[in-house]
C-alpha cells in the first residue's frame, strides 16, 4: 500500500501522507474547478511547466553528452569540472522531475526516488577520500614514511635514509596533513574547488586567471599555531635553527606516479626563520598554471596530489648534477651531467659543463667537456652510488647529487627514470590529402567501409553489414542499425541526442554536421577518424584495426571513476515509448529519467484539452479566412502584442510558427474549401439544444488552438471529425515533434476505416510514424530539423483539409490507394518537397 | 545456495527481498528488530547480511560494526532509502561490500549477490 505507508521497498515516499492528500485534493480541484471555470490559467501553468521541461531536457542531454565526450575522448579537464557537470546534471534532472509533477503530482511522485537513487550512485562513484587534518604535521625522514603523508620525493628519501650506506642529508617533512590543515584553517578548500571547476576541456586557458587568484590566497594565509609549534620543535631537534635550509616540494604523486619534474618550487639557502614564507611559496607552486595543466594532463585530481614539504640543511655545493642509471637503448650504460655550483641552471634546462658515461658491463668510463670539474674517483663513486640506487629500487633512476666544498657526495633526490614513449601507434597513417571533408565529433573511433545511404523513409533494417551509414539526421531509430554499421556520418544532427549516447556506448564512430556527406556515392569506400573530425577517401582502417583499441583510453583512477559514474548516467533502457517497459520503475539511469520525463510531458500536453474543449475564458475568436470556426488562447508569444486587448484576431496577428505552417497547409489551394459550408462541431451542435447559439462566435462548437511562439496544441472540430495536433517547432531538431490524432466521426464503419487508410497512406509517404486502431489514427514525426518539421506541418494541414472535407464515398481499397496517390502528387506539385524515395 | 539475512524496519521491503532471493535458491531470514538480527548472526552465522540504515533503535552502520566484530566473514550490503555520502563512506570503510539505494531493483540485487558469491568461491 505505497499510498498509505511512508516507506516501502520503493524507498521513502516523496510525499508525506498529508502532502499526498493535499496534493490529491488540489490536483482534483485544479483539474475540475479550473478546467471548468479558469481553463486558461490551468493551461498556462501546464505550458510553463512544459517550457521548463523542454529547456531542462535540452540542458540535461547536453550535460550527459559532455560527460560522455570527456570520458570517450579522454579530454583533459580538472576533476572538479567533472564533479560540477555531474552536480548540474543532478539539478537539471531534479528540475525536470519537478516540472513533470506539475502535471500530476501523484502519478509521477515516485520518479523523485529514482532520480535520487541514480544521482546518488553517480556522486558516490566520483567521491574522493575526505582529507584528514589530524597530526602528524611533521615527520622525520630517518625512518621510512608513506607517500600519503610525506609525498613522493620525501617517501623515497626516507627509504634511502633507511639504507645506511647512502649519503642522504638528514631532514624532516612538513606533511600533507599540514597542507590540509593550512587550507582548512584559511577556508581555501571550497574556494580552490570552485575555481578549478572552471577548467573544462574547452576552457583550460582560464588557468591563467585562476592560478594567481589561488596563489594570492595561499600567500595571504595564516599558519595554524599547532603547525608552527610542530615545525619549530623539529628545527630545534635537528639542529637546523639559525642555519641555512633547503625546502623542497614533495607532492603525493610527484616522482612516483608521474614525474612532475620542475613543476613545483624548491628553494635553497633559506635562513631557518624564513621557513614560513618558503613553505607558502612551495604550497602556492602547486597552483602555478603549468603545474595545474601538468596535473590535469596526467589525469590526477587536486585531492590526489596534496603537497608536503621537505626541510633539509642547505649544502653549499662545488659541483652538482644529474645521473641517469640506464640508457634508453642501452640499459647497461649510465650517464652523468654536471655543472659547477648549485645546479639550478642544469635543472632549469640550461646546458652542462661536463658529462660522463659509464659502461656497467665493461667498466669503461669516458668523460667529455670540462674534465677538471670533478676528478675521476668522485665520478666513479657517483656511478657506484647510482648502481646501488638502481638495485635498491629495481629500476632505472634519475638521481640529483651534489659534491660539497669538502668533496663529499650527497644524494638529494632519486626518482624512477622515464623515457618518452614512442609516438602513439594509433596516429592515423593518412595525410591531409586523403581528407574529403570534415564533420563534428559525436562518438569516437576510426573505421572504414562502403557508403550506404539511408533515406528517412527506409527502415534501418535495410542497412547492410559493414557499411558506413550516411544519413540526413541522427534519429533514435538508427539504434537498430548500430550493430551492423562500422561508422555513421550525418549531414545534420548533434552530439547531444539519444543516438549519440547509444553510439558512444557501442563504440561506433559517428560524425555529424557534415553537409558534404550529401555528395557521397553509394558503394564508395570511405574512412572516418572521428576524433580528428575527418572523412577520408578510401580504406585507411581495415576492419581488424577498427576494433576499439583497449590501450587507447588512458586508464587512470579518475577515468575509472567517471566511467563508473556514467553507468548511472548514460545507458538508455527506455527506448520504445509504446512498450510496457516505458515506465518509472524501468528507469535505470539519469538518461532514462530524462527520456521518461520528456515523453510523459509531451503526452500530458497532447491530452491537454478534453473532447468538450476549452471554455471561452481567455480565448479569442480567430478569423482564419477559411470557413472554420476557431478560437485561440495565447500562452506565450503566440500572437502579436497589439492583439492583447482584441476580442478577435486574424492571421496577421499570428506569431506562432507551427500554427502558421499548419494554417498555410489548411489554406492551400489544394484543399478547395467550399465557402458555403461552415465547419464546426456538427455532431455536438445537433445533439445540443443550443440552437439559438451563434455558432460563429460561440466557443461551444468551435475549434481551438493553444499557441506559443514555438508551440501549438490544436483541437480541430471539422464537421463530424475530431483532430488533435500537438507540436513543437524550433531550431533544435531534438526538441521538434508533431503528434497528431484523428478520429473519423462521419459515415459508417467502412467509410471511416477507408478515410483512416487514406490519411495513413499519405502521412506514411511523408515519413510520419503511424499507429492505427480501427477508425483512430495517430501519427508522429519526431526530432527532425526545423525545415522538415515545418514542411510536414504544412503537409498535415493540406491532408487535414483534403480528407476532412472529402465528401466523396470511398468504394474500396483500390480507390483509397488511387486517391492517396493523387493527393500526394498534388502536394508535391504545390510544395518544394524533395522526393526522398 | 547461501544464507542471507535481511534487516529492515519496514517488513514490506524485507519480504520483497526475500521473495527475490529465495527464487534464486538462497535461504533468507527477514528481521525488523536489530537485536533479533544480531542474535541470529551470532547463533546461526550468515553468508550475506543486507542492512537498512534507518532502523528502529540503532543505525544500520552500527549493526554493520557489530556483525563485522562477531562474524568478520559475513559480507554486508547496505540498502537504504536515505542515502548520504557520509554514511556511504563510513559503511564502505567499515567493510560493507555494497551501498545500494532504494527503490530496490531485482536485477541489481541479484547481480550484486552473485558477484559476492563468485568472489567467495574463487578465494
Amino acid at each position: 500500500m505505497p499510498l498509505f505507508s511512508r516507506e516501502s521497498a520503493l524507498g521513502l515516499h516523496p510525499l508525506s501522507r498529508m502532502q499526498q492528500t493535499r496534493a490529491h485534493v488540489y490536483h482534483l480541484f485544479e483539474n475540475t474547478f479550473f478546467k471548468t471555470f479558469l481553463p486558461g490559467l490551468l493551461i498556462k501553468k501546464k505550458y510553463a511547466a512544459f517550457l521548463r521541461l523542454r529547456q531542462g531536457d535540452r540542458s540535461a542531454l547536453q550535460l550527459i553528452s559532455k560527460l560522455e565526450e570527456i570520458q570517450q575522448r579522454s579530454l583533459p579537464c580538472d576533476y572538479e569540472h567533472i564533479k560540477r557537470l555531474c552536480s548540474q546534471l543532478d539539478d537539471q534532472v531534479h528540475n525536470l522531475v519537478e516540472s513533470l509533477t506539475t502535471y500530476n503530482p501523484i502519478r509521477y511522485a515516485l520518479l523523485h526516488n529514482y532520480h535520487r537513487k541514480y544521482a546518488f550512485y553517480m556522486r558516490l562513484a566520483l567521491l574522493e577520500d575526505q582529507p584528514s587534518v589530524d597530526p602528524p604535521y611533521t615527520l622525520s625522514l630517518d625512518t621510512p614514511q608513506s607517500e600519503e603523508l610525506v609525498g613522493g620525493k620525501a617517501a623515497t628519501l626516507s627509504r634511502l635514509h633507511a639504507s645506511k650506506d647512502l649519503p642522504v642529508p638528514e631532514g624532516f617533512s612538513i606533511t600533507t596533513r599540514a597542507f590540509h590543515l593550512y587550507l582548512k584553517k584559511n577556508r581555501l578548500r571550497e574556494m580552490i574547488a570552485e575555481r578549478l571547476a572552471e577548467l573544462g576541456p574547452d576552457n583550460l586557458e582560464a588557468v591563467h586567471q585562476i592560478s594567481p587568484e589561488i596563489q594570492d590566497r595561499i600567500y595571504e594565509g595564516e599558519l595554524p599555531k599547532e603547525l608552527i609549534a610542530s615545525v619549530e620543535a623539529n628545527l630545534e631537534s635537528h639542529g637546523f635553527k639559525g642555519s641555512s635550509l633547503a625546502l623542497r616540494s614533495s607532492a603525493v604523486g610527484e616522482d612516483l606516479q608521474a614525474s612532475f619534474a620542475g613543476q613545483f618550487t624548491s628553494l635553497i639557502d633559506i635562513p631557518s626563520h624564513n621557513w614560513p614564507e618558503a613553505f607558502r611559496q612551495i604550497l602556492a607552486s602547486k597552483y602555478s598554471p603549468h603545474a595545474l595543466l601538468y596535473r590535469i594532463g596526467q589525469g590526477m585530481s587536486e585531492g590526489m596530489t596534496p603537497m608536503a614539504v621537505i626541510v633539509m640543511p642547505f649544502i653549499r655545493s662545488r659541483v652538482s648534477g644529474i645521473l641517469y642509471t640506464r640508457g634508453q637503448e642501452a640499459p647497461w650504460s649510465a650517464s652523468l651531467f654536471m655543472v659547477s655550483g648549485t645546479g639550478e641552471d642544469l635543472a632549469g634546462g640550461s646546458g652542462f659543463e661536463a658529462s660522463a658515461t659509464f659502461d656497467r658491463s665493461s667498466g669503461a668510463l669516458s668523460v667529455s667537456g670540462k674534465a677538471s670539474l670533478l676528478d675521476e674517483t668522485l665520478i666513479r663513486e657517483i656511478f657506484d652510488l647510482g648502481d646501488s640506487l638502481d638495485r635498491l629500487f629495481g629500476q632505472g633512476q634519475d638521481v640529483e647529487w651534489v659534491v660539497d666544498d669538502g668533496g663529499k657526495i650527497h644524494i638529494v633526490q632519486s626518482r624512477p627514470l622515464r623515457f618518452s614513449s614512442k609516438a602513439s601507434q594509433r596516429q592515423a597513417q593518412h595525410g591531409r590529402e586523403a581528407e574529403l571533408f570534415t564533420g563534428q565529433w559525436v562518438s569516437s573511433g576510426q573505421a572504414s567501409g562502403p557508403v550506404f545511404r539511408l533515406a528517412p523513409s527506409q527502415s534501418p533494417a535495410a542497412v547492410p553489414h559493414g557499411a558506413v551509414l550516411v544519413t540526413e539526421e541522427l534519429p533514435p531509430a538508427l539504434t537498430l542499425a548500430l550493430p551492423k554499421v562500422t561508422a555513421i556520418v550525418a549531414e545534420r544532427g548533434s552530439p547531444a541526442c539519444h543516438l549519440a549516447s547509444v553510439a558512444r556506448e557501442a563504440g561506433i564512430p559517428v560524425l555529424c554536421n557534415a553537409p558534404q556527406a550529401r555528395d557521397l556515392q553509394p558503394g564508395q569506400y570511405i574512412s572516418l577518424d572521428s576524433d580528428q573530425g575527418q572523412v577520408l577517401e578510401g580504406i585507411h582502417f581495415p576492419s581488424q584495426d577498427s576494433a576499439p583499441d583497449p590501450f587507447r583510453r588512458r586508464s587512470t583512477l579518475l577515468s575509472q571513476r567517471l566511467e563508473s559514474a556514467l553507468t548511472s548516467v548514460s545507458p538508455l533502457h527506455l527506448r520504445d515509448p509504446d512498450s510496457d517497459d516505458f515506465s518509472i520503475k524501468a528507469c535505470r539511469s539519469l538518461h532514462d529519467i530524462v527520456r521518461f520525463v520528456h515523453e510523459s510531458g509531451v503526452r500530458e500536453m497532447f491530452s491537454l484539452v478534453g473532447r468538450r474543449g476549452l471554455d471561452a475564458l481567455g480565448a479569442k475568436r480567430f478569423l482564419t479566412g477559411l470557413p472554420l470556426v476557431m478560437h485561440v488562447l495565447d500562452v506565450h508569444k503566440g500572437l502579436s502584442s497589439e492583439s492583447r486587448s482584441a476580442k478577435s484576431v486574424n492571421t496577421e496577428h499570428l506569431r506562432s510558427k507551427p500554427m502558421r505552417h499548419l494554417l498555410a497547409g489548411l489554406g492551400s489551394p489544394a484543399v478547395e474549401w467550399d465557402p458555403a459550408i461552415l465547419h464546426y462541431d456538427w455532431d455536438a451542435y445537433s445533439k445540443s439544444s443550443a440552437s439559438f447559439v451563434n455558432v460563429e462566435k460561440s466557443t461551444m462548437f468551435s475549434s481551438y488552438a493553444i499557441l506559443a511562439e514555438e508551440y501549438l496544441h490544436a483541437l480541430l472540430r471539422f464537421g463530424y471529425h475530431f483532430v488533435v495536433v500537438d507540436t513543437v517547432l524550433c531550431p533544435e531538431a531534438e526538441q521538434n515533434y508533431i503528434h497528431f490524432s484523428f478520429k473519423g466521426g462521419g459515415g459508417d464503419t467502412e467509410q471511416r476505416t477507408y478515410r483512416v487508410q487514406l490519411i495513413t497512406h499519405i502521412l506514411e509517404h511523408f515519413q510520419y510514424a503511424i499507429h492505427r486502431a480501427s477508425d483512430l489514427v495517430e501519427a508522429s514525426f519526431d526530432r527532425c530539423s526545423q525545415e522538415d518539421t515545418a514542411q510536414n506541418l504544412h503537409v498535415l494541414g493540406i491532408v487535414l483539409g483534403k480528407t476532412v472535407l472529402l465528401d466523396m464515398r470511398l468504394q474500396d481499397e483500390a480507390q483509397v490507394h488511387a486517391l492517396a496517390s493523387t493527393i500526394i502528387t498534388k502536394i508535391h506539385d504545390l510544395l518544394p518537397v524533395q522526393d526522398r524515395a | 545456495m547461501s544464507t542471507i539475512l535481511v534487516l529492515d524496519d519496514v517488513m514490506d521491503a524485507g519480504i520483497m527481498i526475500k521473495r527475490i532471493l529465495e527464487r534464486k535458491g538462497h535461504s533468507v531470514n527477514v528481521f525488523t528488530e536489530e537485536q533479533d538480527a544480531l542474535d541470529h548472526v551470532g547463533s546461526h552465522g550468515v553468508d550475506i547480511a543486507i542492512l537498512d540504515i534507518k532502523l528502529k533503535k540503532i543505525s544500520g552502520v552500527e549493526v554493520l560494526k557489530e556483525i563485522k566484530k562477531s562474524s568478520p566473514q559475513t559480507e554486508i550490503i547496505m540498502l537504504t532509502g536515505y542515502p548520504t555520502l557520509e554514511t556511504a563512506r563510513e559503511a564502505l570503510s567499515l567493510g560493507a561490500r555494497e551501498y545500494l539505494v532504494k527503490p530496490i531493483d531485482k536485477a541489481e540485487l541479484e547481480s550484486k549477490i552473485q558477484a559476492i558469491l563468485q568472489d567467495r568461491e574463487s578465494s
